[in-house]
């Protein structure tokens, strides 16, 4: 019964920020300076008319005659049934097309990359913490505390320039492979090989921290008297490590991870841009700079939506994982 | 039965060592119920951890022996504790939240040494489990609580039920009740001398409240900056304590027929462990103190049937 309860409360709790971080989206775009309608039509030159102006604005659902009310049950409807209207930047492309070539390398790239990241990471704190008095306990620290420090704007520089250029193991930009048109596992292996490079550094780019963290979580916890009485009752080392020591530090992890997750739809903007890899992370830098409004609007309700759905995930993983939070 | 010989331990801090055990030897046996008190910080904790080879880094044992039925246990290999420890001796915690792991059912965390190591099959186990908590008083249903749904005094009595599994010889309870209010302090330590009765185990018992001593311990001794200044029969120690420092935590004691002005407090503060102490630890804060207190170390003598170390006697 009380799982319901929490079930619930946690639904509920994530519909009204959503309605809230919708309605954000919405006002905020709004009282930004500057006219889309203009900005668009000024690529094609510096003489334009008023009407062309107007015009403009009616087809991009900006005209002054809507209320602001309408506007908004005009936008809701719209993102609901994944209308995003027309990107100014990629005029007339429609937001919808430009997210559906940017999203999937975006989730797949930054997505797997942030996974990978935290498992790695919080295998070796758990290590690192459980043996922090012997060489390899102090060799992973050292390792993590390095990794902490690397410029990772540097990082990935450096691995493009290395292995992409100068020993050519990698290629050196895009997705998948543009040369010729591969079909079903040739194409999977291409992009994979084309991932290596930007995962291996937004990997490395988080990994010290996860295995900090994860340290620092075993450290408090093995200083419990559960884990005294454990070693007392005679128990094995692997199995203090993991059932008594780690499956309490993960704990304030799990808050940590569902947060990495939920941004991981914003993309990895220097790491797109490096790799000139086609995400999202890059469309919203270049959206943002061109003023183009639906486009940013779009991201940000899908960087919304993830977040909140990453918590939502989250929140039910810690319930199942902490008796403590079902009551 | 179960003896430590010689004990030196302590943590190694800052490239200086805490010396919290000072060659500590002493004998529990048969239905003992073996008090240790002292001053916090005078190495309780510490001497337990290192008897039991629980010791962990930064701590150390430096030298001694600790003999449970003729075995050191500090000489051990792994494969070789695992089956003495819990089986032969086992230990209470300072009762609070983190006695028990708060994602374990209680069942699977009093189960797992039973199934793991010493061959239960699992409803067997349970079935142990079942019976070691009734024995403190504590329902079957609860079997499936977790710790947070138990009350602070239900935790303790969880935690004696999983001391009980195995009827080791020997249990060793840190400040047990410390943590719990009085009232349930009062029916544990009630619960835990009738189980005594009925188990037949003996106790090491360390507090540093030295009034729940007199009442339950056969034997006590006195602990002081790592060291036992005076261990005997705990009837004998109360009525004529030898120590001034004995003497001074007895009067310390409130008992409702004394004034409240006449409380005797022990003036002065306990020397710092990691230094070597010259002469007799105690004597800056000892009003009987003389010039041999300062340049030789008074040894544990047979005074009066006790044990003492003080040049007074
Ligand atoms: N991990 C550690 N590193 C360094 N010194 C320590 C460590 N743990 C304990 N000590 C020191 O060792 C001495 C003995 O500590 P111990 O915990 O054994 O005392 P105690 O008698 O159990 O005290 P209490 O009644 O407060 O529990 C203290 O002076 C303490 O400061
Ligand atoms: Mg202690």
């Amino acid at each position: 019964m009380k799982v319901l309860k929490y079930v619930v409360n946690r639904l509920f709790f994530f519909a009204i920020t959503l309605f809230f971080a919708l309605t954000l989206n919405f006002v905020i775009p709004r009282f930004m300076p500057g006219d889309p309608a203009e900005r668009i039509l000024m690529r094609f030159g510096p003489n334009i008319d008023e009407q062309a102006i107007e015009a403009m604005r009616i087809a991009l659902g900006l005209d002054k005659e809507k209320g602001l009310l309408r506007q908004y049950f005009e936008y809701l409807k719209n993102t609901f049934s994944g209308n995003f209207g027309i990107s100014y930047l990629h005029y007339p492309v429609p937001v919808k097309q430009v997210l559906a070539s940017s999203l999937p390398w975006t989730l797949g790239l930054v997505g797997t990359s942030t996974v990978i990241s935290f498992i790695l990471g919080t295998l070796l704190g758990v290590y690192a913490g459980w043996h922090r008095d012997r060489r390899a306990g102090s060799g992973i620290l050292i390792f993590s505390l390095c990794l902490r420090s690397i410029a990772y704007f540097w990082l990935a520089m450096l691995f493009l320039y290395v292995f992409g250029y100068r020993l050519g193991w990698f290629p050196l930009s895009n997705a998948y492979s543009t040369k010729e048109t591969l079909h079903g596992f040739r194409f999977v292996l291409s992009v994979i090989y084309h991932a290596v490079l930007p995962s291996m550094t937004l990997i490395v780019a988080s990994l010290g921290n996860w295995i900090l963290t994860m340290r620092n979580n075993m450290i408090s916890v093995l200083a419990e008297d559960y884990i005294t009485l454990a070693e007392a009752k005679g128990l094995g080392e692997g199995y203090i490590m993991l059932h008594y020591a780690a499956r309490n530090a993960i704990l304030p992890s799990i808050t940590a991870f569902g947060i990495s997750l939920g941004f991981v739809v914003s993309g990895a903007l220097l790491t797109e841009i490096v790799y000139s890899y086609p995400g999202v992370g890059y469309q919203l830098y270049r959206a943002v700079l061109s003023q183009d409004f639906p486009l940013i609007q779009a991201i940000f309700f899908f960087v919304s939506l993830s977040v909140l759905l990453a918590n939502l995930i989250m929140d039910f993983l810690y319930a199942f994982l902490d008796p403590r939070v079902r009551g | 039965m179960f003896e430590v010989l010689e004990l030196n331990a302590g943590y190694e801090f800052r490239n200086r060592f805490v010396h919290a055990v000072r060659n500590v030897s002493f004998k529990v046996e048969q239905d003992d119920f073996f008090g240790i008190a002292g001053e916090s910080g005078c190495g309780k904790t510490t001497l337990m951890l290192a008897s039991l080879g629980l010791l962990k880094k930064p701590g150390k044992v430096i030298s001694g022996r600790v003999l449970v039925e003729g075995l050191n246990l500090l000489a051990l290999s792994n494969d070789e504790l695992k089956k003495v420890r819990w089986k032969k001796v086992s230990l209470v915690t300072q009762s609070s939240m983190n006695s028990l792991n708060p994602v374990m059912k209680v069942k699977d965390q009093m189960a797992d040494v039973l199934i793991r190591n010493h061959g239960f099959s699992k409803s067997d186990a349970y079935e142990l489990v079942k019976e070691k908590l009734k024995l403190v008083g504590i329902t079957p249903d609860r079997m499936e609580s977790y710790p947070h749904q138990l009350s602070g005094g239900m935790r303790q009595r969880v935690v004696i039920a999983m001391a009980l599994l195995l009827s080791p010889r020997v249990i060793f309870m840190d400040e047990p009740t410390t943590a719990l209010d009085v009232v349930v302090q009062r029916s544990i330590l009630q619960q835990i001398e009738e189980l005594k009765k009925k188990e037949h185990f003996s106790i090491v018992f360390i507090t540093h409240d030295i009034s729940l001593l007199f009442e339950l311990a056969t034997k006590i001794a006195i602990m002081y900056a790592g060291e036992f200044v005076e261990v005997g029969e705990a009837t004998l120690v109360y009525s004529r304590p030898l120590h001034p420092y004995t003497k001074g935590l007895i009067e310390a004691l409130p008992s409702i027929s004394k004034d409240l002005e006449k409380y005797k407090s022990i003036p002065g503060r306990p020397p710092d462990l990691t230094l070597k102490i010259e002469g007799c630890p105690f004597r800056e804060r000892c009003s009987f103190a003389f010039e041999r207190c300062r340049v030789e170390k008074p040894e544990l003598r047979f005074v009066n049937g006790r044990w003492v170390a003080c040049h007074l006697y």
